[in-house]
């Protein structure tokens, strides 16, 4: 991807602009066991993005905010599930008059936790993956710096912290307000 | 006037003389109906095995007890003296028969059986055309047949099963092998635990033949007297040219005394055993009721404590007779019945199987003499899960007592084979429920030697697990040694029946298991129980030992214990603790995942 990455700034190079804002929106959750008992969640994800060419940029995410509660085992214990990560994408803009739309391809490093108000519990969840993030998104830009945004991205986040695989993965779909400026 | 008051006393007095010759057996009376249709139908030159009544015990019977007394046995009197505290140690029933009697009858038969000082009879072989003569003899009091059984096994199929026993072993002092679950599920390894091995105890088996006293498991065996009252000799293994023995004695040996740690040990292994061969092997198990009897006599002349009979008598074999039916199941018609009954009078613990004649027609009952005695427990059997085996016996005898008694494993028992020297077999009937029972009487004996045979009875219907509400197929229920052996003690006595159940507690990512330890309180405690104390220690480590996990209050029959993982497992103890603090003994259970 860093050779894809090579390629295309050599072919777009232009003045660096510089992106950051907030999305805050919807997440879904896969795995029906964990939608049962946590449900699907919200998450906001702040975001700076370094586009030195035209058409290509790389971005950095930290997502946030899935932190769920829920009731589990025979003895309904309350639980909490909290799923939080950091992704670093590669960006391609598709001018769209007048939308900007992109879409984003990377690596994504996810942390998953599971605290269990109990103590009975010998070994707790806290465990952190490497998995991939795929989005598409658009902006709207309000002002020549001020810009509205929406995106739909998925991560593919299948975990086996003991000796089960539990499926994380689910589809976000966030939007928000985001300011660039050239640099 | 005194002179017609003398004529009416003379003339009442003939008038008496008169009527009491009508009333004086005569000798076809005295002949039994059955024997006068078996005389009839098979001819005056058959022969026919008899049992000759005398009227009485001959004269000086008071001097003849006095004479009796003085040659009892130091372990008959012994038991005697528990039994009999406040009556005479010596009665009838002690005195020989006659030998007068005798004589007068011997020429009149072709050989004289067995003589029995508590029927006051003899048995013996004699043509029909003799009977009368015998009869006309005015010693004679009644004669009737010897009944011929049939004796009976479950049916072959029934003989095996695959089910695992539910506990491993290693909780108790002793490696029980295989033949951990029939001695664990009447709860004798508790009593073992603690040194008892019914040492001191005298056992009578009563039995086929018995042989391979080399084989591993039963060459420790105190073997203290034999007899074969089939031949009339003192060898109770195979002889040539005799009548052959069967295994059963031998495996029913192997059940109640058998050792070898690893693979067989029995409830009384340290014992001591007399045995007598009762059962003639030859054709299809033909069995006779006078040789039970004697044998029953010769166990209580050498001071036996206990008869272990794996024998019953009510289905005939021979000549289609007619059978014993349930109405003769009334505790006092079978000829072997009156024989246990005298046995138990002398403070011998009888204990005989139920049968294995399965179900009863409705108002009726499949028990087998003597069994049907109020005076004999009465083994059923049951599977290796507690449930009663289908063939075993039921109730109630004919004059409504509940019968079976007391049940204990009778389905895949292991014992030893008569094949070889360290050859082991399951196998499956009453007749191994019986010695299991015996074998928990002399570890009850041996811990409570002032008791007698009723205050064992009494102890084991009172502690079996059905005892609260007894019935005809399962009587007083599965027998609890450990209860029955502390039976009337102010004792403290740990909660009945735990068991472990494993739950698998999902949390999504990972699965914990919760080990559901339940509990009941025992009813034996007079003693209050203030709390339970639950231990625990992981069966799959050798080294680990018990770790109090927790103290609940005494209304708590429940503990969940948490937290814990697919390849762990445990045993679990739990102890009764009273309200000065003393801890009872533990029962265990053990955790299977």
């Amino acid at each position: 991807m860093l050779l894809f990455l090579n390629v295309i700034c050599v072919h777009t190079a232009q003045a660096t602009q510089i992106s950051f804002g907030l999305n805050y929106g919807f997440r879904h959750v896969e795995n029906g066991e964990i939608q049962e008992t946590y449900g699907n969640g919200t998450v906001y994800v702040p975001y700076f993005r370094l586009t030195p060419f035209k058409s290509v940029g790389i971005e950095i995410a930290h997502e946030g905010g899935y932190n769920q509660r829920g009731t589990v085992g025979i003895f309904q214990e309350e639980s909490t599930l909290s799923v939080t990560g950091w992704e670093f994408s590669g960006v391609v803009y598709l001018p769209i008059s007048p939308l900007i739309g992109y879409i984003k391809f990377g690596l994504a490093y996810y942390s998953y936790k599971q605290e269990i108000e109990s103590a009975f519990i010998r070994e707790p969840v806290d465990e952190k993956q490497w998995t991939n993030v795929f989005g598409i998104g658009a902006s709207l830009m309000l002002t020549k710096g001020l810009f509205l945004s929406v995106e739909v991205k998925t991560i593919p986040l299948r975990v086996r912290p003991f000796d089960r695989e539990v499926d994380l993965s689910g589809i976000r779909v966030v939007g928000g307000i985001g300011y660039s400026f050239n640099f | 006037m005194r002179n017609r008051t003398h004529t009416k006393a003379i003339i009442a007095v003939m008038l008496l003389f008169f009527v009491a010759s009508f009333v004086r057996p005569q000798a076809d009376e005295k002949i039994s109906a059955n024997l006068e249709r078996m005389i009839q139908d098979q001819g005056e030159q058959a022969r026919f095995t008899v049992w000759i009544f005398f009227k009485d015990k001959g004269q000086e019977l008071e001097k003849k007890m006095v004479t009796v007394q003085s040659t009892l046995n130091p372990r008959a009197l012994k038991r005697r003296l528990r039994h009999l505290e406040h009556t005479p140690l010596v009665d009838e029933y002690d005195v020989p028969v006659e030998d007068k009697y005798i004589q007068s009858v011997r020429s009149q038969t072709i050989r004289i059986r067995h003589k029995s000082r508590w029927l006051n009879a003899v048995s013996a072989e004699v043509y029909g055309f003799a009977m009368h003569r015998i009869a006309d003899l005015d010693c004679v009091k009644r004669i009737d047949r010897v009944r011929s059984f049939y004796f009976r096994e479950p049916d072959p199929a029934q003989t095996r099963s695959t089910e695992k026993p539910a506990l491993t072993t290693e909780l108790h002092a002793l490696d029980y092998g295989a033949s951990f679950n029939q001695v664990n599920q009447i709860n004798i390894p508790a009593l073992h635990d603690r040194g008892y091995s019914g040492k001191g105890v005298l056992i009578c088996m009563l039995d086929t033949g018995f042989k391979n006293f080399t084989h591993q498991a039963l060459e420790h065996l105190d073997i203290q007297a034999t007899w074969d009252f089939v031949n009339d000799d003192p060898n109770v293994f195979d002889e040539d040219g005799q009548m052959g023995v069967g295994n059963h004695g031998t495996q029913t040996l192997g059940t109640i005394g058998g050792f070898y740690p690893g693979e067989l040990i029995g409830p009384a292994y340290g014992a001591s055993y007399i045995l007598g061969k009762t059962e003639n092997t030859e054709w299809e198990r033909h069995i006779e009721e006078d040789h039970w009897v004697a044998g029953a006599e010769w166990a209580d002349t050498l001071g036996a404590d206990i008869i272990s009979s794996s024998l019953g008598y009510r289905y005939e074999f021979t000549h289609g007779e007619e059978n014993y039916t349930f109405k003769d199941m009334d505790g006092e018609t079978a000829i072997v019945t009156q024989g246990a009954n005298i046995a138990a009078s002398r403070g011998i613990l009888v204990v005989n199987s139920a049968g294995n004649e399965g179900p009863a027609l409705p108002g009726e009952n499949t028990i087998i003499a003597p069994a049907d005695s109020p005076n004999v427990l009465a083994a059923g059997a049951v599977l290796p899960t507690g449930m009663r085996v289908d063939f075993s016996s039921v109730g109630p005898t004919a004059d409504g007592r509940i019968k079976p008694d007391v049940m204990a494993q009778g389905f895949d028992v292991y014992t030893v084979e008569i094949g070889g020297q360290s050859v082991y077999d399951s196998v499956a009937g009453t007749s191994f429920a019986c010695p299991l029972v015996a074998g928990v009487s002399a570890l009850i004996l041996e811990i409570n030697p002032t008791w007698t045979n009723y205050d064992v009875m009494k102890a084991f219907k009172s502690t079996a697990d059905n005892f609260s509400n007894p019935n005809n197929e399962y009587g007083y229920g599965i027998v609890d040694a450990y209860g029955a052996a502390f039976y009337g003690e102010k004792k403290l006595y740990p909660p009945k029946s735990l068991t472990v159940e494993t739950i698998a507690n999902d949390y999504i990512f990972f699965t914990q298991y919760i080990d559901r330890l339940t509990w009941s309180a025992n009813p034996l405690n007079e003693i209050p129980v203030v709390s339970y104390r639950l231990y625990a220690r992981r069966s799959d480590i050798q080294a680990d030992t018990f770790l109090l996990i927790a103290e609940v209050d005494s209304q708590t029959f429940l503990y969940d214990r948490r937290g814990l993982l697919e390849e762990e497992s445990f045993i679990y103890k739990i102890t009764s603790i009273s309200d000065t603090g003393e801890e009872s003994d533990p029962i265990y259970a053990t955790s299977l995942r």
